[in-house]
């Protein structure tokens, strides 16, 4: 024993102290040379930008903000150095992987000092809602009509984020509004001599066909007319949402009734007709017998795959489908269609709230350095400045033809995209939806007129924005429990009779119309203001 | 001084030999007599009270309303207003039934399944084969929930899944084995032993590694068979071990792995698939509502010391050891 | 005589078939995995279950390793696995020696307010602002020290420390040791079953550090390689949610490619387990006190 332990227990901590040294020296590495990259990207280059813009030094903004791709541009990124120097500004940019973003966006908010531009994704969260009550953000209202370029914002996007006292606390990153809904295989339809659906009935019909009509013209039944998902979160019918406001010609289930009052379509006996329609289709096999279970990329795959031929999907999503199928079928074609008339004669087609996530400036930016954010921000908001963030350089990041940027080999060298930078400069595109990788210019200007024709016929939640605490609490209790019935309802599980006692009982649920008086209420003074 | 400790220790009383002077008195010389245990035992507390102990102040805001930019001191206190508002939820007792469930069948089934393997594994005296079937075990540990579930779907799909293509070639009737309520549980459970069954054995394996051989050699001495050495060798060797890790199990109760049940759940089985964590995260998660996600949480915390400290009381009287 | 061989055959081979079958069980995600892996992504699209990879392409691997960040993450990770998982070990096993000496004062204290730890937590507001007064936002510390020990590591690894027999102690204080001495010199040792095994543990914890990161470390340049493997595979339509906007220049990531990112992000880390195994090897323990 004494020959081995002394032996053993010295390599042992031999190695210990080896390593303990080895990662000592790589943790202060790590650390001094973060530092030193700060430290170099800093002050000389600031300073140059100063001197060549103007007397005054630039304004120090922090920002937090998400990004996609594989790694966000760092501080000494060409365009932003260019942005710094045409903005005189010190961009102090942290930026969040996309995944998680809400936890960090909530421990950052809570820790009180958040920076100076703060993207949050969902800005009528209670906790933001609260905090935005409490006066921890800038109202902005009274200072925007300066900013000519983020005035070009549809007057929309602006009303859509702003809370019901009327202010607005935030600025939208601004997206589509007109987004579609539903995407339809061309190249089928013309195989089987059929026009394309304009009415929920004639969807049917074509589900019917691309079911048990051998769409794809190889011998066998094995394709299906619908596919789609049910929202991940289990809180709506996800795709099958829009089949569910079609019927009520209402979006997000609540309409403005002759009375110019609220009301909430689930307890209205289009729901139940929606749902019977959904049912006899599933039981005809029309729908994915896996859509209770399927996710939305799924849903989208089995497209790709060329088995199903209707999914709800906003146009952005149909080109990546179409993308997907011409891969086995270089014919395919998902067409995005402008609308669905229901039974009851109504024209439907969902409208967006025009932006995802807003940026909030906090209180403790002194007024004088809020105006300059908005002002640099306002810059990403002009034509020029949004390309410069977006696409870079032109010639050297990308070349421009139409429309379209064509993106070069140093764009994605230099991290310069829309996903990096575009994240935080945003321009209002009313064809946004239209955009999508590699899609092919047809099918882009195909997809611009089709959304041309959905927005002059498309239907906005008029809830947006408004606030009951009542519905804020018990909200998801509701939808959870609705979309549970109304899948089962679906499947064939539960009778479609049981909807009835559902509904009534809900609509006999004192919280529930407190809830619907206290929106209404909202949205009375909302439109007063 | 040391030696005396020691010595004291294996004579298993330790009040005579600094018997003199006041309680007090014999405390400090204690605690002197051990200052190297205690100066071991330093860096391991203090993280315990920094990293652990610090941020406690957290499970207040259960009885506040908690508003993270006016913080946790300024944010008005409410009592048991959000316990009211849990209790008094419709599906309370729904959601008690299905964690209970779906936890129980993982402490009766999943549980022991890996002492099982590493029993097995033990009895193997191939050791290539061994470490073969080790390391290829372990190996679904490794993937995320958000793979497994990709995985079952492929394999379970009522349109295009691998065993209902089976079972339909063979003439039989497909099986809508993800949307089926009455499936639901034993498939988590299932996917739970098929994840962490090769992760678990290791700690298993590690304490019979402990176990001194000869005690194997004087069984067989006895004319001892395998299942008798299992039953006598092996498992007293490794009791210690799987009493500790039943009574923590037995805190987890209220936790049934939020992920798995979140990503297998959906509408068709949501009457057994709702569990505290899917409801939390509905209902405080996703609004941003700290208070009440964190009286959840407490109300789980609180039921998991009972059984804890219920469980090692018991196994105290059965004459275990016990966690302390 | 010949009966019990008999029978003992039995066992053995009934034993053997039954660990083959449960190995298949699991061997087959992984070839699942690994064929994804080198799918072309097209081919996956056609949907299906593969048997073997289909247009055998090496470009998922590529494009994950021609990144900038990739290197950099899997050295942090490797760091942190390593580094971590020694001050960890350390940090817990000479905690849980002491709790392990009955002589301590204050042990059942001490073991009863770890076991609170284990049951109450205090959500991730408290633990965010207790790092950032730390000042350790931004620091790999912040990865490591909210990491370093845990109830259930100590619990075990006392379980462990309370099958040592006292005999070994004693031969070691007649030597002249102090209890520090006696942990480092003689329990470390022989202990490496357990040792090896806590290591693991640790490690893998260090290795997939996900959630810290996203909230402690601002700088990519930091980041693990879990946070920038998971990066890479953000399908950015699921994450944009309701304002589904697909951009020139986001990549659509395929099946294939996130397959990929799996056998990356967990094949360094699986390695170690079968290099532990030679310290499983029996009687250790009882092999010294004998020698």
């Amino acid at each position: 024993m004494k020959s081995k332990l002394p032996y053993s227990a010295g390599k042992l901590s031999l190695i210990l102290l080896s390593f303990a040294l080895a990662g000592g020296a790589l943790l202060s590495a790590c650390s001094q040379n973060s530092d030193g990259s700060d430290a170099s990207g800093s002050p000389s280059a600031g300073a140059s930008a100063s001197a060549s813009a103007s007397s005054e030094p630039p304004t120090p903004i922090s920002i937090m903000t998400t990004f996609f791709g594989d790694e966000p541009p760092g501080p000494d990124n060409v365009v932003i150095k260019e942005i710094e120097k045409r903005t005189n500004t010190k961009l102090n940019i942290t930026w969040v992987s996309s995944n998680s973003y809400n936890e960090k966006v909530n421990v950052t908010l809570a820790s009180g000092d958040f920076p100076d531009l703060t993207l949050i994704l969902d800005n009528f969260a209670q906790n933001v809602r609260t905090m935005a009550a409490q006066g921890a953000f800038w109202d902005l209202e009274p200072y925007i009509k300066d900013y000519p370029n983020l005035m070009e914002y549809p007057q929309e996007a602006w009303d859509n984020s702003r809370y019901q006292d009327g202010k607005i606390y935030s600025i939208p990153r601004v997206r589509g509004l007109d987004t579609g809904m539903v995407a339809v295989r061309k190249d089928w339809l013309d195989r089987l001599g059929m026009e394309p659906p304009q009415t929920t009935d004639e969807l049917y019909e074509v589900m019917k066909a691309f079911t048990t009509g051998d769409p794809d013209g190889n011998g066998t039944a094995d394709t299906v007319g619908l596919v789609g998902y049910i929202s991940a979160d289990g809180l709506n019918l996800g795709s099958f949402n829009s089949i569910l406001n079609t019927f009520q010609g209402a979006n997000g289930g609540w309409k403005i009734d002759g009375n110019g009052n609220l009301v909430n379509m689930t307890t209205d006996p289009s729901t139940k007709e929606a749902l019977a329609w959904m049912r006899k289709a599933y039981e005809e096999g029309l729908i994915h017998k896996d859509f209770a279970t399927l996710k939305n990329t799924q849903a989208r795959e089995i497209v790709m795959a060329g088995k199903a031929g209707v999914n709800f999907e906003p146009v952005s999503g149909s080109w990546v489908m179409t993308e997907g199928v011409r891969k086995i079928d270089p014919q395919g074609d998902m067409l995005p269609l402008v609308s669905l008339t229901n039974p009851k004669g109504e024209q439907y087609v969902g409208k967006g709230i025009g932006y995802y996530g807003t940026f909030v400036i906090p209180k403790t930016v002194s007024e004088e350095k809020m105006k300059k954010i908005l002002s640099f921000f306002d810059y990403g908001a002009s034509p020029e400045g949004y390309e410069l963030g977006a696409y870079g350089f032109a010639d050297v990041h990308f070349t421009k033809d139409g429309d379209f940027y064509q993106q070069t080999e140093q764009a994605k060298k230099d991290i310069v995209s829309t996903s990096a930078f575009g994240q935080v400069f945003t321009r209002f595109n009313k064809y946004a939806y239209a955009v999508a990788p590699n899609v092919s210019t047809d099918y882009y200007e195909r997809s611009k007129g089709i959304i041309d024709q959905i927005s002059e016929i498309s239907v906005s939640d008029p809830t947006n924005g408004l606030y009951s605490e009542t519905w804020s609490k018990y909200r998801n209790e509701w939808l959870k429990k609705t979309t549970d019935l109304q899948v089962k309802i679906i499947l064939g599980s539960v009778s479609l009779e049981s909807w009835d006692d559902y509904a009534a009982k809900l609509a006999e649920d004192t919280n529930w119309i407190k809830s619907i008086q206290e929106l209404n209420d909202a949205y009375k003074t909302k439109k007063g203001q | 001084m040391g030696r005396a400790a020691v010595t004291v220790e294996q004579n298993g009383k330790r009040q005579q030999p600094y018997g003199t002077g006041t309680r007090a008195q014999r405390t400090v010389r204690m605690l002197i007599r051990d200052r190297y245990l205690y100066f071991l035992a330093l860096p391991g507390i203090a993280f315990f009270i920094l990293f652990k102990y610090v941020p406690m102040w957290g499970l207040i805001i259960a009885f506040k309303d908690f508003s993270p930019y006016v913080g946790m001191w300024q944010s008005n206190w409410v009592g048991f207003e959000h316990f009211r508002r849990f209790f008094g939820n419709d599906d309370f007792y729904l959601l008690l039934r299905n964690t209970l469930a779906i936890s129980s069948l993982n402490l009766l089934l999943f549980f022991p399944a890996p002492i099982l393997v590493s029993i097995m594994l033990n009895e193997v005296r191939h050791r290539v084969y061994k470490r073969v079937v080790q390391t290829v075990i372990y190996f679904p540990h490794f993937l995320s929930w958000v793979i497994i579930a990709g995985i079952s779907f492929i394999m379970l799909g009522q349109a295009d899944g691998v065993i209902n293509g089976i079972l339909e070639t063979i003439g039989l009737e497909k099986i809508p084995f993800l949307t089926s309520p009455s499936l639901f549980w034993p498939m988590l459970t299932l996917q739970n032993i098929w994840k962490d069954v090769g992760w678990g054995t290791i700690i298993f394996l590690a304490a019979m590694s402990g176990i001194d051989p000869t005690l194997y050699e004087a069984a067989r001495m006895d004319g001892a068979g395998r299942f008798k050495q299992i039953f006598h060798v092996t498992i007293p060797g490794i009791r210690n071990v799987i009493m500790i890790l039943f009574i923590l199990k037995l805190g987890e109760v209220m936790d049934v792995g939020f992920e798995q049940v979140f990503l297998m759940g959906n509408a068709a089985v949501s009457n057994v698939a709702e569990v505290f964590d899917t409801f939390v995260y509905r209902n405080g998660v996703l609004n941003g509502e700290f208070s009440y996600t964190a009286t959840v949480g407490l109300f789980k915390s609180i039921v998991g010391l009972v059984l804890v400290v219920t469980a090692n009381k018991l196994a105290k009287m059965a004459g275990q050891d016990g966690l302390y | 005589m010949t009966q019990t061989s008999l029978s003992e055959k039995l066992f053995d081979r009934i034993n053997l078939l039954l660990l083959a079958l449960l190995s298949l069980a699991m061997l087959f995600p992984i070839y699942y995995v690994v064929c994804v892996s080198f799918t072309d992504p097209a081919e996956h699209l056609k949907g299906g279950l593969l048997f073997y990879p289909k247009g055998l392409t090496l470009e998922n691997y590529q494009y994950l390793f021609s990144t900038p960040l990739f290197p950099r993450a899997i050295g942090i990770s490797a760091y942190l696995a390593v580094f971590g998982t020694l001050l960890s070990l350390i940090v817990t096993s000479s905690l849980a020696y002491s709790l392990s000496r009955k002589r301590m004062l204050g042990r059942k204290t001490m073991l009863r307010l770890i076991l609170l730890t284990m049951l109450f937590h205090p959500g991730i507001i408290p633990n965010y602002l207790l790092i950032r007064d730390l000042d350790l936002i931004n620091s790999l510390w912040a990865l490591i020290l909210p990491a370093l020990s845990s109830g259930w590591n100590v619990f075990l690894m006392k379980g462990f420390f309370d099958n040592i027999p006292d005999g070994l102690e004693e031969a070691a204080v007649i030597d002249g040791c102090n209890d520090i001495q006696v942990w480092w010199r003689i329990i470390l040792p022989l202990s490496l079953p357990a040792i090896a095994t806590f290591g693991l543990f640790f490690a893998v914890a260090y290795w997939n550090v996900f959630f810290n990161a996203v909230l402690y470390i601002n700088d990519f340049q930091k980041w693990p390689l879990q946070l920038v493997l998971r990066q890479m595979l953000i399908d950015s339509s699921t994450s944009v949610g309701g304002g589904t906007v697909l951009q020139e220049g986001q990549i659509i990531n395929t099946e294939s490619l996130k397959m990929a990112a799996v056998i990356i992000g967990c094949l360094p880390i699986m390695l170690v387990y079968p290099f532990l195994q030679k310290h499983f090897a029996k009687g250790v323990l009882v092999g010294s006190v004998k020698g």
